[in-house]
C-alpha cells in the first residue's frame, strides 16, 4: 500500500477555560472543552474526504488543528509520509513544504478576503509568501486564474465587495489553487451561498479536482455536497468519530443511529431540495465541556440501552467486504448491549 | 449577582497592578539622574558626610536588598522620610489628601448633576436648538485648558464681580460641618463654599462636557431600542420612560467612563491646585519636584495608584449591581 | 490609502453638517499661522520694548498702573502712577508688561502646540499600534501580560507620570532653526523655535496606550477572519500578517483616535508649559502663565493664549467627530454587493 498523502492519527484539541495568569496565581481549577477528542483518517492522492456532523461537532476545528491554524492538544499528522505534528519531532523544510502544499477555501467568502487588497492581490499572496515568481508573472498567474475559476481576467484590479457572494468564493478557491498545492481543505465552501449557486461552485470543485489531481478534505453539514463530491466520509459526533468509510456504502446503508437520523432528516439526497440544516434529530447537542458518559449519542438515540450508558463503543469494521466502520454495540451480535435493559 | 471568585480573582490584578506600579517607580527612581545626597547635602560637603548620608539612606545596598527594604516600607505604610522637608511622607500625604479628595468629589458631583439632565435633555430634544446649545457647550468644555478656565473664572468672577475668594480652601468640610452641627453657625459652611466652587467646576467642566456628550450619545441608542416603544406602546409616562428605564440602560458606559476618569481628576486637581493654591496634594508634589524630593513624588505616585486601582475595583462591582446581565467571568 | 467610498462619505458628512466646516477653518488658521509665523506675524515676537506695554487690544482702553523705579543716588524711588492707554492696530490684541506683541506671539505659539501634538502622537501612534496589534494577534499569555502592563500604565495618571519625569530628567529643549529666516526672507524674525522635546516624548510614551487598546481590540476581532487564517495556512509569518492584513483593516478607528489624541496632546503641552515644565518661553500655555501674574490689570495677556488653544483644540476635536461620522468602521468593512 502507498503512502497515504495526509495521516492523522488521534487528533485532539481542547480547549481550556480559567487560563489566565491571574487564574493560574489563583490556581483555579481548569475546566476542559474537549472539541476534538481523538479522530483518526488518512486520505491517498486524488481521494475526496468528508468530515460531516451537526454544527459544534468539531468539524471545523478538527481542520483548523490539521492546519495547525490551532495548535492540537495530541496527536500525530503526517504529510506525505513525513511528520508535520507533533513540531518538536519536525523540521522547518517539512512544515513550509506542507504549507505550500495545503490550501485551504472557507465557508464565508466575504470574510475570507481582505476587503482592502485588490482580487489580483489576494490570489497572488501564497505566491508572495512563498516567494515564487516576480510582481509581473504573479500578476499573469492571477489572470490565468481568474479565467480558470469562470471569472473575468479584466476584474483583477477590484476589490472584493465589487463581487458577489458566489464570485467571492471563486476568487477564494482561485487563491487556493494560485501555489499548485495538492490538498485543498474545504470548510463548508457552498453553506453561506444561494442555493443556485451552490451547484456552480461544487462542479467547479469537481472538475479542478480531475483537472489538477487534487486530493479534498471536505468538512460540511451538507450530506448533498458530501454525497456528491466526497469519496469517503467520517461522521462526527462531539468531537469523535462515529462512523467512517466509502460514501456509497454509508449513505446506503448506515451502521450508526446517529448517520441514519442524519441521513433520515434529509428529506432527499438533491441539490434542489436539500436542507440548510439538520435539525429532525431531537433533542439539543449535549455540551462538550461534560459529554456524556459511555456512547456520547446514547442521550439522543432511539436504540440506546443501559450498556450504552457505561461502556463506551469503539469504531469497529462493520460490515465483511465494504470500507465501513462503525462505533456502535449494535453491530456486533454477541455484544453485552443485548441482555441489557432499554432506556425508553 | 458578584460572585465571590469573581471578587478574589479582580482583587489578585488590582494587587498585581499595584505591584507593577510599585516597582515601575522603583526604577524609575534608580534611572533618574539626580541622586538624594545632593538633595541632603551642601555641594560642599566631605566625601565623609556623603558616605554617611548615603549609609542611612540605604544607598550602599545591594539593589535588590534597597528592593525589599522599599516594599516592606510600602506594605507597612512606611513611605520614608522626606528629603527636605524631614516629615514622614506618609504624614504628609495624609494631611494634604482630604482637601484634594473634597475637591475631586466636589468636581464630581457638579459635573454628574449637570452633565446627566442636560445629556438627558439633549438627547430627547435631538436637533433642536437646546441639543445644539448643550452639544457646543460640551466641545467648549472638552476643549478648554482647566488651568485657563480657572484664570479666567478667577479674573472675572473674583477680580471684576468680586465674588468668592481667589484662592486658598478656607476651611475643610469637616471642619464646616462640626462647627454647623456643635455650634449651629453655619459661617463655616459658607467660607467652604465659597472658597471649593470655583476650583470644583473648573476641575469638573471637562468632565461635565464628556458626561454630557456619552449620557446623550447612549441616551439616543436607548431610545431607539424597542423596549422603550413597548413602554411608551403600554402608556407608561414619558419621564418614567426616559429617567427609569432608558437612563438607567445608558448609565453603565457613563460608569465606566467616571472610573477611567479618575485618573483625569487626580492629574487635573495638581493644576487646579496651583491656579488656585489649594493646600492639597497637587501643590505639594509641585514642591517635591521643584526641590526634587523623590521621597513625596513616589510617595505621591503609591498613593495614585493604589487610588486609582481602588476605585476602578468598585467601579467595576457597582457595574455587576447595575446590569444584573453581566455576570463577570 | 482611502477608497473611493470612504472619500464619498467624507464629502457627504462635510456638506451635511455645519461643524466640520468651523473645524476646518479653525485648524487651518492655526496650521497656516504655525508654518507661515515668520511671515505673517507683525512683530519680533521676543522683542522687548518698555516704551509700549502694557497696550490693551485694539479699540479697548484702560487703567493701567505702571510703576517706575528710579535710582536717586543710593535712595530707591518707586513712583506709580495710572495711565489710561488706548489700543492701536500696530498691536492688534495689545502688549504684555515686557512690551512684547501678543498676536505675534500666539501666532509663533502655534508652532510649538502643533509640532508637539503632531509629533507625539505619531510617535504614540507607531508605538501602540504595534504593541497593540501583536498583543491581539498572540492573544494568550503575551496579550494577558500586555493588558496588565496597561493597567499599570493608566493607574499612574499622564499628567502625574509626565510631571515626575520630566522633574527628574529635564526639560530638553529643542531649538529647530527657521527656514524663513535661514532663507533671508524674514531676517528680523527669530533664527530658531524651541521645541519642547521631554513633553513631546513624554507625551507619546503616555498616549501610547490609548492606541495599543484600540488596535488590540481590531486585532483580536480581525484574527478570526477567514483571511488571516488562510494567509496563516499559507505559511505567512506573523509579523507579515500583521503588515498586510491586521493594519490597513485596523486604520480606519485608529486615525480617528489619532485626531482626538493630538487635542489632548495640544492642551497637555499647554499645561505642562503653564506649570513650568517645558522649558521653552515661547508658548501658549507660558504665556498664560506669564499673563497670570498680570490678571488684574493686563487681562488680555492670559485671555487670548488661551483662546488660541481652544480655537486649535476645538479645531482637531471637530474634525476627529468628522472623521468617526464619516468613517464608521462598518461602512468600509466591505459587504458583498449582490
Amino acid at each position: 500500500m502507498s503512502t497515504p498523502q495526509l495521516n492523522v492519527k488521534s487528533l485532539e484539541k481542547y480547549y481550556y477555560t480559567n487560563n489566565s495568569i491571574t487564574d493560574k496565581l489563583l490556581m483555579a481549577e481548569q475546566e476542559s472543552v474537549k472539541a476534538v477528542d481523538g479522530i483518526s483518517f488518512s486520505l491517498t492522492e486524488g481521494e475526496s474526504f468528508a468530515i460531516v456532523g451537526e454544527s459544534g461537532c468539531g468539524k471545523s476545528t478538527a481542520a483548523e488543528s490539521i492546519l495547525n491554524l490551532r495548535t492540537p492538544t495530541d496527536g500525530e499528522i503526517a504529510f506525505n509520509g513525513e511528520i508535520i505534528f507533533p513540531e518538536a519531532t519536525t523540521n522547518r523544510e517539512v512544515r513550509t513544504e506542507f504549507r505550500r502544499q495545503t490550501q485551504i477555501v472557507f465557508q464565508d467568502p466575504n470574510s475570507s478576503l481582505n476587503p482592502r487588497m485588490t482580487v489580483g492581490k489576494i490570489i497572488t499572496e501564497p505566491l508572495l509568501i512563498h516567494d515564487i515568481g516576480t510582481a509581473k508573472t504573479r500578476r499573469e498567474r492571477a489572470q490565468e486564474l481568474l479565467e480558470e475559476v469562470g471569472l473575468d481576467s479584466t476584474h483583477i484590479d477590484r476589490y472584493p465587495h465589487e463581487f458577489s457572494g458566489g464570485q467571492q468564493q471563486r476568487i477564494a478557491i482561485a487563491r487556493a489553487l494560485s501555489i499548485e498545492p495538492n490538498l485543498i481543505i474545504l470548510d463548508e465552501p457552498v453553506s453561506a451561498l444561494d442555493v443556485s449557486v451552490q451547484a456552480q461552485i461544487l462542479n467547479l470543485l469537481m472538475d479542478l479536482q480531475d483537472k489538477h489531481d487534487l486530493t479534498y478534505l471536505l468538512i460540511s453539514h451538507n450530506l448533498a455536497a458530501v454525497n456528491h463530491i466526497a469519496d469517503r466520509v467520517g461522521v462526527m459526533y462531539l468531537g469523535e468519530f462515529v462512523e467512517k468509510g466509502a460514501t456509497d456504502t454509508i449513505f446506503s446503508n448506515p451502521k450508526h443511529p446517529y448517520t441514519e437520523a442524519l441521513l433520515k432528516s434529509v428529506p432527499q439526497v438533491s441539490l434542489e431540495e436539500r436542507r440548510r440544516d439538520v435539525e429532525l434529530l431531537d433533542g439539543d447537542v449535549p455540551s462538550a465541556k461534560d459529554p456524556p458518559s459511555g456512547c456520547r449519542f446514547h442521550t439522543r438515540c432511539q436504540y440506546a440501552r443501559e450498556e450504552c450508558t457505561k461502556e463506551k463503543p469503539l469504531l469497529h469494521d462493520a460490515t465483511e467486504h465494504a470500507d465501513q466502520q462503525s462505533a456502535c454495540f449494535r453491530i456486533d451480535d454477541d455484544h453485552e448491549y443485548w441482555n441489557s435493559e432499554s432506556l425508553q | 449577582m458578584v460572585s465571590g471568585r469573581y471578587l478574589v480573582k479582580r482583587f489578585v490584578h488590582g494587587i498585581l497592578v499595584v505591584w507593577g506600579a510599585i516597582t515601575l517607580i522603583f526604577v524609575l527612581r534608580h534611572i533618574s539622574p539626580g541622586s538624594p545626597i545632593n538633595v541632603m547635602t551642601p555641594p560642599t560637603a566631605s566625601p565623609e558626610l556623603r558616605e554617611r548620608v548615603a549609609e542611612e539612606l540605604g544607598l550602599n545596598q545591594p539593589i535588590y536588598v534597597q528592593y525589599l527594604d522599599y516594599l516592606g516600607g510600602v506594605l507597612t505604610g512606611d513611605l520614608g522620610n522626606s528629603y527636605v522637608r524631614g516629615a514622614p511622607v506618609s504624614q504628609l500625604l495624609i494631611d494634604r489628601a482630604p482637601a484634594t479628595i473634597e475637591l475631586a468629589i466636589a468636581a464630581t458631583v457638579i459635573a454628574l448633576i449637570i452633565a446627566i439632565p442636560l445629556g438627558v435633555i439633549s438627547a430627547t430634544n435631538r436637533d433642536e436648538p437646546l441639543d445644539y446649545g448643550a452639544s457646543l457647550a460640551s466641545l467648549l468644555g472638552i476643549s478648554t485648558p482647566n488651568f485657563w478656565l480657572g484664570l479666567m473664572l478667577i479674573m472675572v468672577v473674583s477680580v471684576q464681580i468680586g465674588f468668592f475668594p481667589t484662592s486658598g480652601r478656607g476651611t475643610g468640610f469637616v471642619a464646616a460641618v462640626q462647627l454647623l452641627v456643635f455650634e449651629m453657625d453655619a459661617g463655616g459652611f459658607v467660607t467652604w463654599f465659597q472658597h471649593i466652587i470655583l476650583p470644583a467646576i473648573t476641575l469638573g467642566t471637562y468632565f461635565m462636557a464628556l458626561i454630557t456628550r456619552l449620557t446623550r450619545s447612549e441616551m439616543l441608542e436607548e431610545l431607539e431600542q424597542e423596549y422603550v416603544q413597548v413602554c411608551r406602546a403600554k402608556g407608561l409616562p414619558e419621564p418614567l420612560v426616559l429617567y427609569k428605564h432608558a437612563l438607567r440602560n445608558s448609565m453603565l458606559p457613563v460608569v465606566t467612563v467616571v472610573g477611567l476618569q479618575v485618573g483625569y481628576l487626580i492629574g487635573g486637581s495638581i493644576v487646579v491646585e496651583v491656579v488656585f493654591s489649594w493646600p492639597g496634594v497637587g501643590n505639594l508634589i509641585i514642591d517635591a519636584l521643584t526641590n526634587s524630593d523623590w521621597m513625596i513624588i513616589q510617595g505621591y505616585l503609591i498613593l495614585v495608584s493604589v487610588s486609582w486601582v481602588t476605585v476602578n475595583f468598585f467601579v467595576d462591582v457597582t457595574y455587576t449591581v447595575l446590569d444584573p446581565t453581566v455576570s463577570l467571568e | 490609502m482611502f477608497s473611493k467610498r470612504t472619500l464619498q462619505s467624507l464629502r457627504d458628512v462635510f456638506h451635511r453638517s455645519l461643524l466640520p466646516k468651523i473645524g476646518l477653518i479653525c485648524l487651518l488658521l492655526v496650521v497656516v499661522s504655525g508654518i507661515f509665523a515668520p511671515v505673517l506675524a507683525p512683530h519680533d515676537p521676543t522683542a522687548q520694548n518698555s516704551d509700549i506695554s502694557n497696550q490693551p487690544p485694539v479699540m479697548v482702553s484702560q487703567d493701567v498702573t505702571e510703576e517706575t523705579v528710579e535710582l536717586d543716588g543710593l535712595e530707591q524711588e518707586v513712583t506709580q502712577e495710572t495711565v489710561t492707554k488706548t489700543g492701536t492696530l500696530a498691536y492688534p490684541l495689545g502688549t504684555d508688561p515686557l512690551g512684547r506683541d501678543i498676536l505675534s506671539r500666539i501666532i509663533y505659539g502655534a508652532r510649538v502646540s502643533l509640532v508637539v501634538g503632531i509629533v507625539s502622537t505619531l510617535l504614540a501612534f507607531m508605538l501602540g499600534t504595534a504593541f497593540g496589534l501583536t498583543s491581539g494577534y498572540y492573544g494568550g499569555w503575551v496579550d494577558d501580560l500586555f493588558m496588565r502592563l496597561i493597567e499599570v500604565r493608566l493607574s499612574i495618571p499622564g499628567l502625574v507620570l509626565a510631571i515626575a519625569i520630566i522633574g527628574i530628567f529635564g526639560s530638553l529643549p529643542i531649538p529647530v532653526p527657521d527656514p524663513f529666516v535661514s532663507l533671508g526672507i524674514t531676517p528680523d524674525m527669530p533664527e530658531t523655535t524651541v521645541i519642547p522635546g521631554a513633553i513631546t516624548l513624554v507625551i507619546a510614551v503616555f498616549s501610547w496606550d490609548h492606541f495599543a487598546r484600540v488596535a488590540r481590540g481590531e486585532a483580536l476581532s480581525l484574527r478570526s477572519q477567514n483571511y488571516v487564517q488562510a494567509a496563516k495556512a499559507s505559511g505567512a509569518s506573523s509579523w507579515a500578517i500583521i503588515r498586510r492584513h491586521l493594519y490597513p483593516n485596523a486604520l480606519t478607528p485608529v486615525m480617528v483616535l489619532a485626531t482626538i489624541r493630538v487635542a489632548s496632546a495640544i492642551i497637555l503641552e499647554s499645561v505642562l508649559s503653564f506649570l513650568g515644565f517645558s522649558g521653552v518661553t515661547l508658548s501658549w500655555g507660558f504665556d498664560i502663565a506669564f499673563g497670570r501674574e498680570y490678571m488684574g490689570t493686563a487681562w488680555w495677556v492670559a485671555l487670548f493664549p488661551g483662546l488660541a488653544i481652544v480655537v486649535a483644540v476645538i479645531g482637531v476635536n471637530l474634525m476627529g467627530d468628522w472623521l468617526r461620522d464619516a468613517l464608521d468602521p462598518d461602512v468600509d468593512a466591505g459587504g458583498a454587493v449582490e
